[in-house]
């Protein structure tokens, strides 16, 4: 348990500074900043103003410092970029949410239809893979058409066009859960002994817990690329798109601060990745 | 496993619907502003009313010394005043002072400062404000201009104030070229004689309170404001809006101007467009994927504007590395590019063919007809015979170039365009596109290493000085950023002789002369000016110009 | 005996036939993709342009067809390095855990995939430059931290597996396990994945094109479907054409995929 905490702040503290060595490979932002002024003087004062001539080691701990007292300043608006970022995050949450409502809602439809009967399974089966490997940005662009054409709310759309994958994804991966589980000699055995259905479900959620997992991690890389397409694509000001921009105009303070905040939530889900795994799967309790 | 399936249905149903009530959020119409107006200071006309603009940017700073962004400077312009202002019509006017004079050799200017002029009361810090605008704010304004850290802005003064250098650098510890004659009088100095009052028309001569900064901290004027002018900036929220009150102590409040000013920053164009159309904003901009649209709702009584900009769209060629230091490579480019198939049928609705190097907002823009006469003609059979006696000269059988572009529809269009048109007409030249991100391409241009690159530039205020920027020797001021590494004796002697033209026909004239010898010595590829176009709801009138595109102070007005 | 010969040459017929279709809408190329003619700009489909055209005047079904061309070499190269690189970690994953020392590298990938994606990309076209193999490069790297995460937890599912306990119950040696018996059940759910994730590098593309990754005037099917949103309602056929081309190729190859594995 503890060298699992260790091994996470390490993660953390590992990722941040791998964020922070790119920042040494990209473009002088210093010539952003001063836009079509740049003449040498300018330039070196920019630098000078943004502390980017410091030694690696002491810039790197002004950052960690200025971010945790909330006081690191975007270099394009020169406004704190914690509040930016949490009025931000509120955005994109609302798009999220919507996702998340949609991948219930098309999830679930999609388990029960595969459940119902053999042909509505091929049916569903075979139109949810055709509609896994659409980009995101396919059904973006339709969806943000539609909205405009039909006046349907935008963080809807955008969290419809967000769920479409990860849903398909999740209905498929219990889909094959269960039907393992269904073949499983526990299962069978306890069909055999006449045990009721819910009692079955109970067990057969342990199941579950390694799609769990994985759709996690695939939910993570995907939400991060589609979340910042998504919201590109719409409008959407939210922390993806802000993000986008950012990196686009070397707003470094603002990379630091969203690699910052990636690296822990990163932690933190694998962290409670860890724990429904330990809650549903008894046997790996042992596996830590 | 039927019954099961049905279980799980009802309850991510239900899960469901709970998520979606709790998450749903009801579409808002317009934006109130959420923060406390300065009441005790706000206008207050007979009809009060809110102007809804759209904007595509973010503010970068409120500080007059650090912006560098036009559209900044569009906000600001409302907020702060120099000593000169910018008329609808693009020409300057009295601003803080209310007349000037100069010598008899235009090397001092006397300016006399309007009495009374209030500046905005100050938020955030126990600053205690002047009375009035005085001499010393002046003073402490254009020392702050020079030498401020971060500042962008000390170029103004530099080549022409006399003392300006020396104070930049830190040589010495007051501005030689600055007399204080009274609290309402101010002299200034130059080192030759130039055309001072278009230069104070720049925000970095904007004014404010004398030792705002000591008071109040380094960074205070990044965020606050205590401008003169007729609108206080009351609000700015990143991504979201920009909110501007009318000051009440203002001196000339028009009478139908807008009490209030909102402006909703948009991530894209689309969708002010679609706001607009909704009803949810009085003027929107149009661009180039918007214009059929914003056609369309033109047709349903609303107005569209369009004015040219003060812009240029065109492809840098280092006159110093070959192959672009001989001119006969750099006109045969020249009379490739068929610039009308560009502005009319490629980039439509971007702006119009550009084919000399003065913008059309111009007083000096001899108009598009002439400018197409006189300025670089299509003429490939020309240009083919250029290259191949280039060729033959340095012994070579083909060219290979390699044009830089920065990513975005526009410059993308722009350079294959190019390389189709010189690769069709130029058969033995071949040229390959690079795209870099635009800050690599300002690091680029700006740390000298650029060679043939698509740029543009976009002068917001009125000075003709300002459209040869990029063309003087030298990479440092006092005489521009030459990204075309440009050096003739006779351009200078000529600019100086233009600029010290204190007769603005005289200096229309001059710059018409210098635009003749750059066009003769081919410097770059001019290609496109921008057209401003905006869509104003029916009642609605805001006079745009091609420099800062929309200044609220100006006649902005309601018929509703 | 004869007629089973028969349904499983019927079944590799029909399978590689989604194959041969996947590849044909690479060639649907009628103009020269590069051909600038500003006089034919956005122009509807007709029977001359049966993709209309852009605003160069290029004919957008011959960029749609040669930009999926390239989209497919870029992406599925950039797959093919990331998975395999995801195979040869989860081995020495499996190697290091034997020892003890799993956290010697599981450490470092979990911290790879905090970076955020387009910061790499950014960083990596500042290095690389826009070359071809910089970007199957960078993109190979942005899938590879994700991709190892998800054959791990692929390979230790199916560890969990009864024939796979039973197998190490009865001693069988590990590569064998390993490969025969593990590899076997996981594969095509990991090749399932990489199908997907190669969907997601062909999208990526479009977007590390922002950033200098691309070289036109090549096209590349994402960036050619990205750019035309704007244009949806007024020159609908700039994202039509492309985005069903696209949609139709990756459906297929997908099909193709999915019945290839299936006899498994």
């Amino acid at each position: 348990m503890l060298t699992y905490a260790f091994r996470s702040v390490f993660v953390v503290i590992l990722g941040i500074l791998f964020s922070f060595a790119l920042f040494y490979v990209l473009p002088d932002p210093a010539y952003r900043v001063a836009g079509g002024f740049a003449d040498k003087a300018t330039v070196a004062s920019i630098r000078k103003n943004l502390h980017l001539d410091e030694p690696i080691a002491e810039r790197f701990v002004t950052l960690v410092s200025d971010t945790a007292r909330g006081r690191l300043k975007s270099f394009y608006t020169n406004r704190p970029v914690i509040g930016l970022a949490i009025d931000k995050l509120k955005v994109s949450l609302a798009v999220a949410g919507w996702g998340l409502v949609f991948i219930f809602v098309l999830g679930g439809l999609l388990v029960a239809g595969q459940g119902m009967s053999r042909r509505l399974k091929r049916w569903v089966e075979m139109l949810s893979n055709t509609a896994a490997v659409v980009p995101v940005f396919i059904s973006a662009i339709l969806l943000l058409f539609a909205s405009t054409k039909w006046g349907l709310p935008k963080d809807a759309c955008a969290g419809l066009a967000l769920a479409i994958f990860p849903s398909i994804l999740l209905s498929s991966n219990i889909v094959l859960r269960l039907e393992e589980a269904k073949q499983a000699p526990h299962t069978l055995i306890a069909r055999a002994f006449g045990l009721g259905r819910f009692v079955m479900f109970r067990r057969m959620i342990h199941e579950l817990a390694p799609s769990f997992i994985i759709l996690s991690n695939a939910l993570i890389f995907f939400l991060i690329a589609g979340l910042a397409v998504v919201e590109e694509i719409f409008g959407i000001p939210g922390i993806g798109h802000w993000f986008l921009q950012s990196a686009l105009r070397l707003d470094l303070p603002v990379l630091f601060a969203v690699s910052v905040l990636l690296s822990l939530g990163v932690v933190a889900l694998d962290m409670f990745n860890k724990i429904v795994v330990w809650v549903l799967d008894p046997r790996q309790r042992n596996a830590w | 496993m039927k019954g099961v399936t049905k279980w799980i249905l009802l309850a991510i149903l239900v899960l469901a619907v709970v998520v979606a009530f709790v998450f749903y959020k009801k579409q808002t119409k317009t934006v109130e502003p959420k923060a406390k107006p300065r009441i005790a200071q706000a206008i207050k006309t007979s009809k009060e009313w809110v102007l809804r603009d759209s904007a595509m940017s973010n503010m970068t700073s409120f500080d007059p010394v650090k912006i560098v962004d036009a559209f900044s400077v569009n906000v600001l312009a409302n907020v702060y005043e120099g000593l000169v202002n910018v008329s609808p019509e693009g020409r300057p006017v009295p601003g803080l002072a209310k007349s000037w004079e100069h010598s008899p050799d235009g090397k001092a200017w006397t300016f006399h400062l309007k009495k009374g002029v209030k500046f905005h009361p100050v938020t955030g810090c126990n600053f205690k404000v002047p009375e009035e605008v005085t001499a010393k704010d002046v003073l402490y304004s254009f020392k702050r201009a020079l030498s401020a850290p971060g500042a962008v802005t000390s170029w103004i003064f530099t080549d022409i104030m006399e003392g300006a250098l020396e104070f930049a650098k830190g040589e010495s510890k007051e501005i030689k070229g600055i007399e204080i004659v009274d609290p309402y009088t101010i002299k200034i100095h130059l080192k030759k004689p130039y055309f001072l009052v278009t230069r104070l028309t720049f925000n970095g001569t904007w004014i404010y309170p004398a030792g705002i900064v000591e008071a109040c901290g380094e960074d205070y004027l990044s965020s606050h404001e205590v401008g003169t002018g007729p609108y206080m900036l009351e609000e700015f929220v990143p991504d979201d809006r920009i909110v501007l009150t009318g000051f009440k102590a203002y001196r000339q409040i028009h009478e139908k101007a807008p009490a209030r000013v909102v402006i909703r920053i948009f991530s894209d164009p689309l969708a002010a467009m679609e706001s607009f159309a909704a009803g949810d904003l009085d003027i929107v901009e149009a661009g180039i994927s918007t214009l059929p649209k914003a056609r369309g709702l033109a047709e349903e009584g609303n107005n569209l504007v369009s004015v040219p900009a003060n812009y240029l769209d065109y492809i840098v060629m280092n006159n110093k590395k070959a192959p672009f230091d001989d001119i006969r490579v750099r006109r045969a480019l020249n009379m490739v590019i068929d610039r009308e198939a560009l502005a009319h049928q490629v980039l439509k609705g971007f702006g119009t063919s550009a084919y000399g190097f003065i913008p059309p907002f111009s007083p000096a823009f001899r108009g598009f007809d002439r400018i197409k006469e006189q300025g670089f003609k299509f003429n490939p059979a020309e240009a083919r015979s250029l290259i191949e006696t280039y060729l033959k000269d340095k012994s070579k059988q083909t060219l290979e170039l390699e044009l830089v572009i920065d990513s975005g529809e526009v410059p993308e269009t722009i350079g294959q365009f190019v390389k189709a048109q010189v690769e069709n007409n130029l058969p033995n030249v071949h040229v390959s596109l690079k795209k870099i991100t635009w800050p690599a391409m300002l690091q680029m241009a700006f740390g000298g290493e650029g060679v043939f690159y698509r740029f543009w530039w976009n002068i917001v205020i009125p000075g003709e000085d300002l459209y040869f920027l990029f063309y003087f020797p030298g990479q440092d001021p006092p005489h521009g950023f030459n990204l075309s590494c440009y050096d003739s004796k006779e351009f200078l002697t000529e600019y100086e002789t233009a600029m010290a033209g204190l007769d603005a026909n005289r200096r229309y004239q001059g710059v018409q002369q210098l635009e003749d010898i750059m066009i003769r010595d081919a410097v770059a590829i001019p290609l496109l000016h921008k057209t401003f176009y905006f869509l104003e709801k029916k009642g609605i009138t805001c006079p745009v110009n091609g420099l800062l595109k929309k200044p609220y102070i100006y006649s902005t007005s309601s018929e509703n | 005996m004869h007629g089973e010969a028969r349904t499983n040459l019927a079944d590799h017929l029909r399978t590689s036939m989604w194959f041969v279709l996947g590849l044909a809408l690479c060639l649907l190329v009628f103009h020269d993709p590069l051909k600038v003619s500003p006089e034919t700009a956005l122009r509807p489909p007709s029977f001359t342009f049966p993709g209309g055209t852009d605003r160069l005047g290029r004919d957008v079904l011959a960029r749609a067809s040669a930009g999926f061309k390239a989209s497919l070499g870029v992406a599925g190269t950039a797959e093919i390095i990331s998975l395999g690189a995801s195979l040869i970690a989860n081995l020495l994953l499996l190697l290091l855990a034997k020892v003890r020392l799993k956290a010697l590298l599981s450490v470092p990938l979990l911290a790879l995939r905090t970076v955020p994606p387009f910061l790499t990309g950014l960083a990596l076209a500042a290095l690389l430059g826009a070359t071809n193999w910089g970007l199957i490069i960078a993109l190979a790297m942005i899938s590879f931290p994700f991709e190892v995460a998800v054959v791990e937890e692929e390979i230790n599912a199916s560890i969990e597996m009864p024939h796979i306990e039973g197998a190490r119950a009865i001693g069988l040696p590990f590569y064998m396990i390993l490969f025969r018996h593990v590899g076997t059940i996981a594969a095509p759910r990991i090749m399932r994945y990489a199908l997907l994730d190669f969907v997601g590098l062909v999208a990526f593309e479009a977007l590390l094109g922002f950033v200098g990754m691309t070289r036109p005037p090549a096209p590349s099917i994402g960036a050619e479907i990205y750019n035309a949103g704007p244009y949806v309602a007024i020159y609908p056929w700039l994202f039509l054409v492309p985005g069903l081309l696209l949609a139709a190729g990756l459906i297929v190859f997908n099909a193709g995929f999915t019945r290839a594995l299936k006899g498994r």
